[in-house]
């Protein structure tokens, strides 16, 4: 069983009268990487801060290995921070800028040189640690910062939206290096973002937040084959949302009647007939052909766009446009007709209670 | 188009060209020149080249006026720093409403005249004063204090009259720190001693270098706070400039003092940039 190492339990924080924190119950593993995901504003930057003390709470308790920090000065709490601009002290060297911590915590000399050494080799700074930071890149200010954050080698690291200011491609290289600093050091990291990509791509776990609660906590690859709720499902990745009624239904299997005549089988988990149902299919889940075939519906082709990797359709059937992402679209022209079928397995209908 | 724009953008910085040259740069030449000229003892001035205004500075009577008069500078621009940055600080994460409403009380006293002001010390610092009767009333202490016509004085109005030239700047700067830099450090473990002594102060220091500037320069050379406060016993420079070419006449002394002034000024701001100061952040010194 992996131990909890921070535990979030009916946080709340109020600035005013906004409620921007609601009785939101979290518990982070040790060693992991947990991303909070959400919309701008929802409240992640007001979790993370009131997890490393830079924010009271309003009510509720965080706990960190175990003991009660709720009321602990962020300078005795062993986490640390990685801010969105970096917050790198301008005045400082980079290496005077990873040993403030250090002295702060009076680490005696020859142990602090060898750390600062170590955290400078681990984030590739050798040769530049007589800069200061304005003679720095913002992927080399990224690495300062990381390394100040690690070098007090405590057990939780924060990072705020930590990658959002530098371009695609060292994004990209710092989201591989990031999650093999966390590997390598096995220190918990709880990173916010509102990038689904990143968050995708880096985290062992997500949570997703939502108006200030935890939507959904759960591995990548669940919250996109699994979303519980529509904001989930929306949030993530493309996703067709249809709600109809379940019509028909068998020992193993049911139907659900969307609207404009689309019936869909799906497996029968105890559904009743009448039940109102909302399905989420991926774009990529689509069975499509121009000969029509067994239990298949009928669209046009609205729209064709290629976009490198993957061309993306978008199929009129009725009232409904649906999105569908291909590989190889090049059969499929506008304004022809298309034969759609979802297997089932691809079909994921929301309210069903985990398996 | 762009032309027209030029054209009067030449015209409209005349009038601060022209008041530049002729009620700065003019007094100032005159007076560089009149510093290398010779006293004649009876008020009046010999038009020929000679260092002895120079030479005379470096007497030892001199001096120590020199030396009082900076510490007490000193003294005075200490006790701005110590108010100034408490208060700035303290505005830190008030709302914009609040900071503004504040900022506006400090600048208040500039719209009376400093003279004015200064008298009004006397009414709460002389023997039988506000200050001494209420603490004797309230039997804090037995005899009255000495808060005039002394060095206390002159520090008391000093530090009065030039405290709003300290709090501007440093006020300035410390609302220009990123307060993402406080969090890190606190997070790094810092003390608010610490947060103070290696990231405040250390980031605001040109506005407290510029500060200390607009308080030290004054705080030598405004006479009539020395004149009312000191009781006209205790000198600094600008009792001896002003003396110079009120009461001794010798308008080529005095210009001597008022140049080594400047110099003294311009050589501090060389220390500040040789310690790793910025001088555009001085705001154009
Ligand atoms: N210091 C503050 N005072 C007042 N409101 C705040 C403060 N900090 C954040 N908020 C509000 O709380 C909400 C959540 O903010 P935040 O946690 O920064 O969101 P996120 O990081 O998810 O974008 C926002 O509506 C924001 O306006
Ligand atoms: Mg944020």
């Amino acid at each position: 069983m992996k131990r909890v190492l921070v535990e979030l339990k009916n946080l709340s924080k109020k600035f005013g009268k906004e409620h921007v924190i609601k009785d939101l119950n979290l518990d982070i593993y040790e060693g992991e990487f947990l991303t909070l995901l959400g919309p701008s504003g929802c409240g992640k930057t007001t979790i993370l801060r009131m997890i490393s003390g830079l924010e009271k709470v309003t009510s509720g308790k965080v706990i960190i290995d175990g003991k009660d920090v709720t009321d602990i000065v962020p300078a005795k709490r062993e986490v640390n921070t990685i801010f969105q601009n970096f917050a790198l002290f301008p005045h400082m060297t980079v290496w005077d800028n990873i040993d403030f911590g250090l002295k702060m915590h009076k680490v005696p000399r020859t142990e602090a040189d060898k750390r600062i050494k170590d955290a400078i080799n681990l984030v590739k700074l050798k040769g530049f640690e007589n800069r200061k930071p304005d003679e720095l890149s913002g992927g080399q200010q990224q690495r300062v910062a990381i390394a100040r954050g690690i070098v007090l080698n405590h057990k939780v690291l924060l990072l705020d939206e930590s990658l959002a200011s530098l371009d695609l491609k060292l994004k990209r290289e710092m989201q591989i290096e990031l999650k093999k600093i966390q590997k390598q050091l096995g220190i918990t990291f709880i990173y916010v973002t509102h990038d689904q990509d990143e968050a995708l791509t880096m985290s062992d776990r997500i949570a997703i937040i939502n108006n200030g609660t935890v939507e959904q906590i759960d591995t990548p690859e669940n919250i996109y084959r699994k979303p519980h709720t529509k904001f989930v499902a929306d949030f993530i990745g493309e996703a067709n949302i249809l709600t109809g009624k379940i019509t028909k239904v068998s020992e193993n299997e049911a139907v659900v009647s969307l609207p404009d005549n689309m019936d869909l089988t799906i497996d029968n988990k105890n559904y009743q007939v009448g039940e109102e149902k909302t399905v989420v299919i991926r774009p990529e889940c689509f069975d499509i052909s121009s000969i029509e075939s067994l239990d298949s519906f009928k669209g046009v082709v609205k729209e064709y766009i290629y976009d490198g990797m993957i061309t993306k359709l978008i199929v009129q059937k009725d009232n409904t446009e649906l999105r569908i992402n291909l590989m190889d679209a090049s059969s499929f022209k506008e304004g022809s007709d298309v034969y759609l079928k979802v297997p089932k397995k691809y079909i994921i209908v929301l309210g069903d209670k985990n398996e | 188009m762009n032309k027209k724009l030029d054209l009067f953008k030449n015209i409209s910085l005349w009038p601060v060209v022209i008041y530049s040259f002729v009620l700065i740069l003019l007094p100032l030449l005159y007076i560089l020149f009149l510093s290398f000229c010779e006293t004649d003892y009876v008020g009046g001035i010999n038009y020929h080249f000679s260092i002895v205004n120079y030479l005379t500075i470096i007497d030892s009577t001199y001096l120590l006026i020199f030396a009082k008069s900076a510490l007490i500078g000193i003294i005075t621009t200490l006790i701005c720093l110590v108010i100034a940055y408490p208060f700035a600080i303290f505005l830190m994460d008030k709302k914009e409403e609040v900071r503004n409403a504040l900022i506006k009380l400090v600048m208040i006293p500039f719209l009376t005249n400093s003279l004015i002001r200064t008298y009004g010390w006397i009414v709460l610092l002389r023997k039988n004063g506000i200050i001494n009767n209420g603490l004797t009333s309230l039997n804090i202490i037995k005899e009255p204090l000495s808060l005039m016509y002394n060095n206390i004085g002159i520090i008391i109005g000093m530090v009065y009259t030039l405290l709003p030239f300290m709090i501007l700047p440093v006020y300035a700067a410390v609302n220009k720190l990123d307060p993402n830099l406080i969090k890190a450090a606190k997070d790094l473990g810092a003390n608010k001693f610490h947060v103070f002594k290696d990231i405040i102060f250390k980031e605001t220091i040109s506005g407290a270098f510029n500060g200390s500037l607009m308080v030290f320069i004054p705080a030598i050379g405004y006479f009539f706070i020395s004149d009312i406060l000191g009781g006209g016993k205790q000198m600094i420079i600008g009792n001896l400039i002003k003396d110079q070419f009120l009461t001794a006449r010798n308008w080529p002394f005095g210009s001597a003092i008022s140049i080594f002034l400047i110099i003294v000024t311009f050589l501090l701001v060389r220390v500040y940039k040789k310690i790793g100061g910025n001088i555009d952040e001085l705001g154009g010194m």
